[in-house]
């Protein structure tokens, strides 16, 4: 009884890196050649800025809330270090770009936690305003560069020909796992996510909170931004289509509840990887084009269907234990 | 007599607190009658009627969804397979173009009904894996190839064909509006929508099987999402895959300014109806008034934030008048 429960909790913790594993030793015995040292360094820097992205958002899905519109922060930021690198010093650039992404989250947040509109609903207006302003700066055109520093931010040579990307993705887990485990931060936030009204009572500043997570959500979307940009040396309004939605269905996908209060970063930091290493294996197997999106649906909605078979089971279980408790109790009165 | 008038008073401000989006439209007309004398000719109008009855009827759809409480993010690939069945089968026989789009369309959307209903999954993401899961369904099967029709068919009379001088689409728009209004305000349906919206439990408690309501209404939506392909294949020369997809923000920004609770439980369909046409509208408006084509998102974008934040503050005013009515009283 005991060894199932442990088993099962087991299970639920790592079952996406089961998944993983199991994909791996099939490709093992399909395509030997996916084990290649260039590929494998391939899949981690691919999916770096993702995962950069996904671990932004991770605190603020635990408080509850989401942010599509962190595709259209993305292109703003990068748009905005690109076009800064006209008249600035590279250093400048990047600054300029990923505090413009702050701004744009702490407006997120304002309208959400001042002006009380759904984050759904308000970020779903600051996308399309984000990737219009993206529009409006880029003259409806992708813009480049070709600054040999610019590109070194992201994606100069550490070792091993790993890029410096996958290091600040490294780094960003860091933060947000300490951030999450360690800090007042990371515990309100699951104080928010599980019951908001109970914050507010116990006088937490319950609306600074959400708009420092809707800032940290954007602070990691416009680095992800100017990475991106950095890394393909451009960038164009219609990059950041979708990105929002995906990193939310990543986040979803490594057990973050919707509702809130739920969640940790080791579980979306194994999301990402099964969704990079899914995403390869298609394109390994030769299945281009939208059979990417096909599985990663079918993940996101197998995933979502365990949990709340999960939970609808441990209820029964609980449910059954206490009957059992009070026949237990009921006989020991009689007797 | 007096009071009569005071009153009828207070209808009106209600009405004009709770539909706040009417007078947005209206200062929006105002405000473009004065700006440019080419905007109330009947040619303008014909021709936003005609351009913006798609989203409206899609719209009309997806607010039935949301006044049950869910959501629904997957009405863009539906729309867009619809679509291309519409397309396929248009030109052989008229009556299997309209009607297979149809059965398509109450077929995936009842998908989403089943496992939103049956498993208990939150609508948001699940909704999302339906996108995806139909979109690259379609894109796979289609190859991303457009989809081409016959264009001189019977077929081609409900997009671009003519009743008494008005143009059909804007009339199918009323019609599947008034269908809606119908179904909400006049079936038991209807109000268990509205019920399920607002306060689930009660509706359970009272003895109802909600799992049936919430399939129900993504049925209907499937439904009228079908009758927008059929509209939109028809006034198409053909149909791309990734169409339907771009119906997602202008429905859901249409939805929203309508006034429907994102939680259930409030909002109507006519005004879902005046929130697409104020949309249409706006497109209008910029294209009249040479807003740059670069600039045009953005000022969509800060509109509907302003129209939302508008909508939340006369919500607010309207609770305080109304608990003025009653401590009055």
């Amino acid at each position: 009884m005991k060894r199932t429960r442990a088993l099962r909790t087991l299970l639920s913790q790592y079952k996406l890196l089961a998944i993983t594993a199991v994909l791996l030793v099939f490709m093992a015995f399909v395509r030997g050649e996916f084990f290649g040292v260039e590929n494998l360094i391939n899949i981690i820097t691919n999916m770096s800025i993702n995962g950069i992205l996904s671990i932004g958002m991770t605190l603020l899905m635990i408080a509850g809330c989401f942010d599509i519109s962190l595709g259209s922060i993305l292109v703003l930021s990068g748009a905005v270090s690109i076009i800064a690198l006209r008249i600035a010093s590279v250093p400048v650039a990047l600054l300029l770009g990923i505090s413009s992404g702050v701004l744009m989250g702490i407006l997120n947040g304002v309208l959400v936690a001042k002006f009380k509109i759904n984050s759904f609903i308000a970020t779903l207006g600051t996308m399309v305003i984000f990737q219009g302003a993206t529009f409006s700066v880029t003259n409806n055109k992708p813009v480049a560069t070709d600054s040999d520093a610019f590109q070194a931010f992201a994606m100069h040579n550490v070792a091993f020909g790993i890029p410096r990307l996958v290091f600040y993705f490294v780094i960003a887990i860091l933060i947000i796992w300490v951030i999450a485990r360690f800090t007042r931060l990371g515990k309100f936030a699951y104080a928010i996510g599980g019951n908001i009204e109970a914050c507010r009572r116990v006088g937490i500043k319950v609306d600074l909170y959400l708009i420092g997570f809707f800032a940290i959500s954007g602070l990691f979307g416009s680095f992800g931004g100017v990475a991106l940009a950095s890394k393909i040396q451009a960038a164009s309004a219609i990059f950041g289509d979708n990105i929002g939605l995906l990193v939310i269905a990543a986040i979803v996908i490594g057990g973050v509840s919707l509702s809130g209060g739920v969640g940790k970063v080791g579980g979306v930091v194994q999301g990402i990887i099964l969704i990079a290493i899914m995403d390869t294996m298609t394109n390994f197997l030769g299945l281009v084009g939208y059979y990417q999106l096909l599985f990663r649906s079918l993940l996101l909605l197998g995933v979502i269907l365990y949990d709340v078979l999960s939970v609808r089971q441990a209820e029964q279980r609980l449910e059954r234990l206490a009957v059992e408790t009070l026949r237990r109790l009921e006989r020991k009165e009689v007797g | 007599m007096l009071d009569a008038l005071r009153r009828l008073g207070r209808r009106v401000i209600l009405f004009f607190l709770g539909n706040s989006i009417v007078i947005v439209f209206i200062v929006l007309c105002v405000v473009m009658g004065f700006a440019s004398n080419k905007f109330f000719t009947t040619r303008n109008w014909m021709n936003i009627l005609a351009n913006f009855s798609v989203t409206g009827i899609v719209s009309i759809g997806v607010a039935i969804v949301m006044i049950a409480g869910g959501l629904d993010l997957s009405f863009g690939p539906i729309l867009g397979s619809c679509a291309i069945l519409a397309t396929l089968f248009q030109p052989n026989s008229f009556a299997l173009a309209i009607l297979l789009p149809i059965v398509l369309g109450a077929a995936l959307g009842s998908v989403n009904g089943l496992v939103i209903a049956r498993a208990g999954t939150n609508p948001l993401v699940t909704t999302l894996g339906t996108q995806w899961l139909f979109y690259s369904a379609l894109m796979i099967i289609t190859d991303g190839h457009l989809v081409q029709g016959n264009q001189k068919t019977f077929f081609k009379e409900i997009g671009y064909g003519r009743v008494l001088g008005v143009p059909f689409p804007p009339i199918l728009m009323v019609i599947v509006c008034i269908l809606a209004w119908f179904i909400l305000r006049h079936t038991l349906f209807g109000k268990y929508v509205y019920a399920h919206g607002s306060r689930q439990r009660a509706l359970s408690y009272a003895g109802v099987n909600t799992k049936n309501v919430y399939l129900f209404a993504y049925l209907v939506m499937g439904i009228i999402i079908g009758i927008g392909g059929v509209l939109f294949s028809s006034r198409e020369i053909g149909v791309r895959p990734t169409e339907g997809s771009t119906y997602l923000i202008p429905v859901l920004t249409a939805v929203i300014l309508s006034g429907v609770s994102l939680s259930g439980g409030i909002g109507s369909v006519f005004n879902v109806m005046i929130a697409a046409l104020t949309l249409g509208v706006l497109d209008n408006a910029m294209v009249l008034l040479a807003v740059d084509y670069k600039n045009q998102l953005m000022v969509r974008g800060i509109i509907f934030i302003l129209a939302v934040i508008y909508n939340g503050l006369m919500v607010m005013q309207r609770d305080f008048y109304l608990t003025r009515l009653s401590q009055r009283r």
